[in-house]
Order: C-alpha cells, then structure tokens, then sequence
C-alpha cells in the first residue's frame, strides 16, 4: 500500500503571530494521500484546514516537519524548483475561480498549458477536450463576464485537470454553486482521481461532496481528529 | 505570455488610458520645445550654415559667431598666404529698424507691429555671382537684383507684416531701399534677419568674421590642416564651418538661457510622466493581485510575472509613443503653417520618444514590487 502514497506531511506545524498573541493554527500533524484518492478535508473554521492545504501545496512554508511529494521535501526545494512542482504536478481549484477577465475560457486553458511548454496547438486542442469535458465546449470562446458562477468554477477545473497532474488542491471549490453544479464538480473530480489516478485533496463544508469522496478527514483545533473512510457501495457512480 | 499582456492590456485599455494621455501630453511638449529651440539654434548659425565657404576666420579666440571683436580688412589680409585662397569675403553686420513709411522722427516706439515696423538684424551681403555668403539660400536672379544700389531682400512673413512686396520701398531708419525679393527662413523667433547689398552702402567695419573661398580641389584634410596650424601661425581664429556652427548654436542653447529652460520643463515633463504611469501601473498590478496571486499558486513564477507586466508596460509604451509620434506630425504641420522656424532632426525626435519610453519602462519597474504582494496562499483563506 506504501508504493501508492503519493503525498506524505509529517509532524507539520503552523502559527501565526508572535509572543502570548501567538495562534498554533496547525500541530503536529501527520497525513498521507494516496494515489487516485479523493480526500476531503472537514472540520469547522479556524481548525487549519486551508492551512494545511497551503503547507502541503507548496505555498505556506511549515514552521516545522515535511512535505514528501514523490520523493522530494517540497519544502528543502529552491524556490524555483517548487514552483515547477506545483506548475508540473499540481491543479488547483480555489473558492470562486480566479480566471483573468481578458481571456475567454479556451485561452485561460491553454495559458497554463503554454507556460509549461505544450505547444499552442496542442494548447488549445486540450483546452478545447477539457472545456468538452466539463461540458463548456459551447462556451469555450466566452469571456468570465459572460459565464455564470458555476460555468466559472468549471472552467477553473477545466484549468486544473487539463494538466493532468497528479495532484489536485481544491479549496471549497463548490461553496457557491448550486446543488446541480456542485454534483456536477464532485463528479469531475472523483472522474478524474479514478481516471488518471490523480490524488485529490479537497478542503469543504460542503456536504454535498461527501457522496463522491473515498475518505474524509475532520479537523479540529490543527490536528486531525477523526478519519473516515466512504464505502464504494455508497459513493456516487461517476 | 505576449497573448495575455497583449489581451489585458486591450481589454483593461481604459485603465491604462491616463498613460497614453500624459505620454502623449508630455511628448507633445518636448517636441515643441525642441522643434521650436532647435530652429531657434539653428537660425543663429543660419549664415554660416547658408553660405558655401569651408572656413570662416575671426580674430583669435573667437569661436561663434557672436563673440568676435571684428577682424579689419589689414589683419585679414595676412590670410592671403594660404595659398588655395580663391576669394575673401567679410560677413558684417548690424542693426536697423525697418518701415514701410518714413518714420516722423519724434519716437522709437517699442510697439513696432502695431506702427509697421520690423526690428531686424541686417546682413551685409556681397552679391557677386560667386560670392559665398548665403550662396546656400539666395536664388540667382534676387542676388543679381541686390548689385544694385540701396536694395533689400526680407523673410517673407516680414514682408506680409509690413504690407510691402517685391518693388515696393522700404524704410531702414530714414533711408529709403527697394525691396527686391523676400525669402523663406529669415523670420527668426527673436528677431528676423534682412539682407542688404553693399553697392553703395558703408559697411559697419570690423567686419566680425570673413569667409574664406578655397580653391575647388581643397582636400578636408588640408581644410582642418589650415585651421589648425594656420590660426595659430597667423594669431587668428581660423575655423572649419562645422565647427563654427556648431558652437554658434551651442552657445546660445547654453549662454541664452533657453536650453536652461527646455531642460528643466523637459525633466518636469519627464517626472510628472513618470509619476502618472507608476500610479497607473501600480493601480492594475494591485487591480489583478488575486488574478497573479492564482498564477503563482499555478506555479508561474516571480519571472514570469515581472516579464507580464513589462511586456503590459512595453505595449503601452510602444501604443503611447506610436499616437504621440503622430500627433507630433500634426504639430509640426501647423508650426509649418503658421510660419514658426522650427527644427526637429529625427534624431532628437527618436531620443525623446526613447527618453519616454525609458520612463515608462522605469516606472513599471517600479511599479513590480508589488507583484511580491502576490501571496498565493491568500487565495486559501
């Protein structure tokens, strides 16, 4: 089961603030991800969940312990290095998509796949695959403006699988869609865990998503408190 | 990289339009400034620049044309052992005011359009065929008409401001003189220039400068061969026109103050510039942190970033520059229509529009550390 780990952060610890005002938001936390899992991570707010998240992504250094992604300490990397992990290896998805409004949806898909060195046709054909995929193939020339909250989200999926990496980062990617956009994201992102054999971590309230996740952790107070495990009888069908 | 820069540039072209404008504004004003100082400089060496002769030679330490004590026709006359000299020429000058009545005499009134007068710098002018002074500028058939006696020849723009044309007489003080062309390029912006014959007219002697005929076959190297040695061998200024031109128009673009001037509004101009297009810069850095701030998450670098926004700042710089080369066209256009002596070699015009585009680039520099508030863990929280 070892040679499946994908993802391992050992003793991580996080705080903010210094002297008596001095918050430890995450404590000496220890997680493993799987490959092709699809993880959520619970609990309520304020216990580090995004925290965790960062620290494990490669965007908030730990103030002590590790993150092994594939190997590597992401965190002993130059700076450079980590971002080409996370550029190579890593999606994200963050609460309300972040697109740039100047680009319509095809391009905001191939930028990403451009700056890591596919060609512009290749580009696009992918970009044009992973729109189809989330079902925006009609839409694939809008603008944001022209695109609905949801129609956003699945673009900013689009983004992050289009790259097929082995990781995804979600961080509440449905907590304003509707129930229909929301299954329909849960859906994509356990597609594509079980498809390309992508981990996915996924930060939520939302219980909307549990149908479709295999594990799920609860939070609280930085450590990690309770683990569940989802039958496969009870997940979703994708 | 260039498609996003080149997209958001387009898409946000309201938000970077105050930089268009104040590049364009500021461009505008320096090239006016330049345009209008350059043809003001260049007037001053107009008669070197407007005659043929290789070598001018005043009396020793005069290097412009406006600090020469005078050199009299004895002290020049030892420049006759050069011996490629063809032809000797003095270029005299003075002062006079100019009228199409004969003035009552009871006033020197200072408002001298409002009475048809013209204050004017009077050139003494040999018009021989082959004479060399303003051989550039003077068509044959108004150089034969100056041989003769009490005639003139004034700028155009002077002519229509004193109501007079060709064959009318002219007033210089209360000495009547026909007038027997006008010419283009005389109208300086201080005080125009008029050309006076010198058959029958005394000659303001010591003439400041005398212009030196060589024989055709002169080579440049014996013409600097004389300038060098010869001046000091004969204790005089003897000087290649180059030379003479150039610091003619050096010392009054640094002794008359107006260099002094478009310097400063030139470096305002430039501050106030850079000063609107780092606010501006800084406002869309700021105004897409959260778009970059996902970028660097993506794990687009520091780099690319900063090569994002210059690419932003370039094509703005290259649109900015671009409108204000052409609206420079038009202004050069009406400063042409409306009769102002002007110069703008291309030259200068290329090293303003870098100057601005140097600032644009300064200020978007500038303007990147703010991409270091791009926290891509902010997008987690």
């Amino acid at each position: 089961m070892d040679n499946q780990v994908i993802l391992t952060g050992r003793s991580l610890r996080k705080g903010f603030g210094t002297g008596s005002k001095r918050i430890e938001v995450v404590r000496e936390l220890d997680l493993r991800v799987e490959k092709g899992s699809f993880t959520l991570i619970r609990g309520p707010s304020g216990c580090g969940k995004s925290t965790l998240l960062a620290m494990l992504a490669g965007l908030t250094a730990p103030d002590s312990g590790s993150v092994q992604l594939g190997g590597a300490d992401i965190w002993s990397l130059p700076r450079g290095e980590r971002d080409r992990l996370r550029l190579n290896q890593m999606g994200f998805i963050f609460q309300g998509a972040v697109l740039f409004p100047a680009l319509a949806a095809r391009e905001q898909v191939a930028f990403l796949l451009t700056e890591m060195g596919t060609s512009r046709p290749d580009a696009m054909n992918a970009a044009d695959e992973a729109l189809a995929a989330v079902g925006l193939a009609d839409r694939a020339h809008l603008l944001p403006s022209a695109l609905s909250g949801g129609e956003k989200q699945r673009v900013a999926i689009a983004m992050a699988l289009s790259k097929r990496p082995s990781l995804i980062f979600a961080d509440e990617p449905t907590s304003a869609l509707d129930t229909e956009n929301a299954a329909a994201v849960g859906q994509l992102l356990r597609a594509h865990a079980a498809t390309v054999g992508a981990a996915v971590l996924c930060v939520t309230h939302d219980d909307r998503l549990q149908s479709h996740a295999d594990r799920v952790l609860f939070m609280r107070a930085g450590q990690i408190e309770a683990e569940q495990m989802i039958k496969e009888s009870s997940r979703c069908a994708f | 990289m260039f498609r996003l820069a080149l997209a958001t540039v387009w898409f946000d072209r309201l938000r970077y339009s105050p930089i268009a404008v104040v590049v364009t504004v500021a461009g505008l004003m320096l090239m006016a400034q330049l345009a209008i100082a350059v043809g003001v400089f260049r007037d001053a060496a107009s008669p070197v620049n407007r005659s043929t002769a290789l070598l001018w030679a005043g009396p020793e330490g005069s290097t412009t044309l406006t600090d020469s004590r005078g050199l009299d026709t004895g002290r020049a006359s030892v420049l006759w052992v050069i011996p490629e000299l063809e032809r000797l020429e003095p270029f005299a000058t003075g002062f006079g005011q100019l009228s199409a009545k004969p003035s009552s005499g009871d006033d020197f009134s200072m408002d001298f359009e409002s009475h048809g007068m013209r204050f004017v710098m009077l050139v003494y002018l040999n018009a021989d065929e082959n004479a060399l002074l303003y051989a550039r500028h003077i068509p044959a058939d108004i150089r034969a008409r100056l041989r003769e006696a009490g005639t003139i020849v004034i700028g155009q723009e002077d002519a229509e401001a004193l109501g007079v044309k060709v064959g009318d007489k002219l007033w210089l003080e209360n000495r009547p003189l026909r007038l027997v062309g006008t010419l283009p390029g005389l109208q300086g912006l201080g005080m125009s220039t008029a050309l006076i014959g010198t058959a029958g007219q005394t000659v303001p002697a010591p003439p400041a400068f005398w212009l030196l005929g060589l024989k055709p076959d002169t080579t440049q190297a014996r013409i600097n061969e004389i300038a060098d040695q010869l001046s000091s061998d004969l204790r005089l200024s003897i000087l290649p026109s180059k030379s003479l031109s150039e610091a003619t128009m050096y010392q009054f673009a640094f002794e008359s103050g107006a260099g002094t001037i478009f310097m400063y509004s030139a470096g305002l101009a430039f501050v106030i510039a850079a000063m609107v297009v780092n606010q501006v810069m800084r406002a869309a850095v700021m105004g897409a942190m959260r778009e970059y701030a996902a970028l660097r998450a993506f794990g687009i670098s520091f780099g690319r970033l900063a090569a994002l926004v210059l690419m932003q700042g370039g094509l703005i710089a290259a649109g900015s520059v671009t409108m204000m080369l052409g609206l420079t066209l038009v202004l050069l256009a009406f400063l042409r229509w409306a009769s102002v002596p002007y110069d703008l070699p291309p030259f200068m015009a290329a090293v303003v529009a870098m100057a601005l585009v140097l600032v644009l680039c300064f200020s978007t520099l500038v303007a990147l550390r703010n991409l270091r508030l791009a926290d891509p863990s902010s997008l987690l929280r």
